[in-house]
């Protein structure tokens, strides 16, 4: 070896040393625990964030993607069989082309979305799929999927599904709902007027459908110009935006047209403005009889 | 007759700390020269050489060939000083219950002995330590240790032909480096005595 590679001798340990570690050492092995049992804990723990990440990765498949965030949100689906009003429904949807059937397969309905709205009542979202690999849902249909989003304004009676709105009444029920057939989509951003945002779930409902369903119930407190919807966006898992649907003027639209609650609402302390008047004009008589005589 | 180290790792196993502390006394020496010859710091690869036998004690449920024992726990101290700070920091609170050392009557002459060895197996390492980390890993185990090429692999976990090769580099880059510096160039040495793949 070259010189500067030298490298001292083995030696042993300074005096007293080897002795003194063999003692540490056998003072320091006493206190460990078993061997593995550190090992054994962290194959556990790994198993089972492999195995939940392997149940959340298979939900999809199972149309189960954001049923499992929304589990407390809403109420889940339920699988029945639909029931006779459904299928019909479903049967006499027709499609954009003339002449042509949606080809719906009414029997196989399932409820996507159902709500329980106070001063309402339940809201049903029902899809069915189509034999060209499409599907049906109460927003309308999507034979073919050749619509990547679709988005749907509905206002609602206030008692009931079947309820007639009144115009110009406050009490209506506006809802947004829509599908999608973006595979990316993971959720649905409503947008504001004034800039803000809300986010609603987006439901994957399995083959043969496979297409996401929202359903959006409207507060009230943006029924107010300044506050107004403008914009339905469906969103990735990292929040960008996928697709984008203009709903603004369908809203200003129908408030317009007396079909959807006004902009303001009546305030009732106006009601107080002839009683003031009335009591006024009685103080009045009163004083004027009294300097009379 | 003592029991071989097969014999002892298997008692280990089974929690025997008497077998251990056999083990620990019968290799204490060589891994504490090649945790030495890996830092450069006696004191530092006293500390070393406990961290590799409570590493070593924590992992015995591992099952060794025989006759692997000690190539075992080169690789243990492989993997010590190459993580040296993790590993200080794991067994941190077992080395502060380390004794001090006592002062014994040849203390002095013997803390300049070790002080010049430090001191000349510093350059050696600092050349060494222009060399790829496998390689010097290699070269150290072989070399300067004598482990046979086949130890040095189970020691290292990787095949027989690459410790030969790796060896074999770091033999040729050494030179070089030692031809750089304006030395003679010298053969280094065959550790065939020791190294046989």
């Amino acid at each position: 070896m070259s010189s500067e590679l030298w490298i001292p001798s083995p030696r042993d340990l300074p005096s007293g040393r080897l002795a003194a570690r063999a003692q540490h050492l056998r003072s320091e092995i006493g206190r460990q625990p078993r061997p593995g049992a550190g090992r054994r804990r962290l194959i556990a723990a790994a198993a089972l964030v492999v195995v939940t990440a392997a149940a959340l990765l298979a939900t999809p498949a199972f149309g189960l993607r954001d049923r499992i965030v929304n589990l407390f949100a809403a109420e889940q689906p339920e699988r029945t069989r639909p029931p006779e009003l459904i299928q019909r429904l479903f049967e006499n949807m027709s499609d954009a082309r003339p002449n042509e059937s949606t080809g719906v397969v009414a029997g196989k309905a399932r409820i996507a979305i159902r709500l329980a709205i106070p001063g309402f009542g339940h809201k049903t979202l029902w899809v069915a799929p189509t034999r060209a690999g499409g599907f049906c849902s109460n927003v309308g249909c999507n034979r073919t999927r050749s619509k990547p989003f679709e988005t749907q304004l509905q206002i609602g009676g206030s008692t009931s599904t079947n309820s007639a709105p009144v115009p110009g009444s406050r009490d209506q029920t506006v809802f947004f709902q829509g599908d999608t057939t973006l595979p990316k989509a993971r959720g649905i951003a409503i947008r504001f007027e004034d800039g803000s945002f809300e986010r609603t779930p987006l439901v994957w409902v399995s083959k043969p459908i496979d297409a996401g369903f929202f359903l959006y119930l409207l507060p009230k407190s943006h029924w107010k110009p300044g506050k107004r919807p403008v914009a339905i966006e469906v969103e990735d898992a990292r929040g960008q935006r996928l697709a984008r649907d203009r709903v603004g003027s369908w809203f200003r639209d129908a408030q317009r047209g007396g079909l959807a609650p006004p902009p303001k609402a009546f305030n009732r302390l106006w009601l107080l403005v002839p009683f003031a008047a009335a009591l006024l004009a009685a103080a009045a008589l009163l004083v004027w009889r009294r300097q009379r005589g | 007759m003592e029991p071989d180290d097969s014999v002892l790792w298997a008692r280990s196993a089974e929690g025997d700390t008497g077998a251990f502390a056999l083990l620990f006394e019968r290799h204490a020496k060589a891994i504490y020269n090649y945790c030495f010859r890996r830092v450069g710091d006696w004191s530092a690869a006293e500390d070393l050489l406990s961290i590799v036998f409570l590493e070593a004690w924590r992992r015995r449920d591992k099952q060794l060939p025989p006759g692997k024992v000690l190539p075992w726990l080169y690789g243990i101290a492989t993997n010590v000083v190459r993580n040296r700070r993790r590993s200080e920091r794991r067994y941190r609170a077992a080395l502060a219950r380390v004794p001090a050392a006592e002062p014994g009557a040849d203390f002095a002459d013997e803390a300049v002995d070790r002080a010049d060895a430090a001191r000349q197996l510093r350059h050696a390492l600092a050349l060494l330590s222009k060399l790829p980390r496998r390689q010097q890993d290699v070269f150290v185990l072989c070399a300067w240790s004598g482990l046979s090429y086949e130890d040095a692999a189970f020691a290292l976990a990787v095949p027989v032909g690459t410790v030969r090769s790796r060896l074999a580099r770091a033999r040729g880059a050494l030179q070089e480096l030692d031809r750089a510096e304006g030395h003679e160039p010298t053969e280094v040495p065959h550790t065939e005595e020791t190294a046989e793949g």
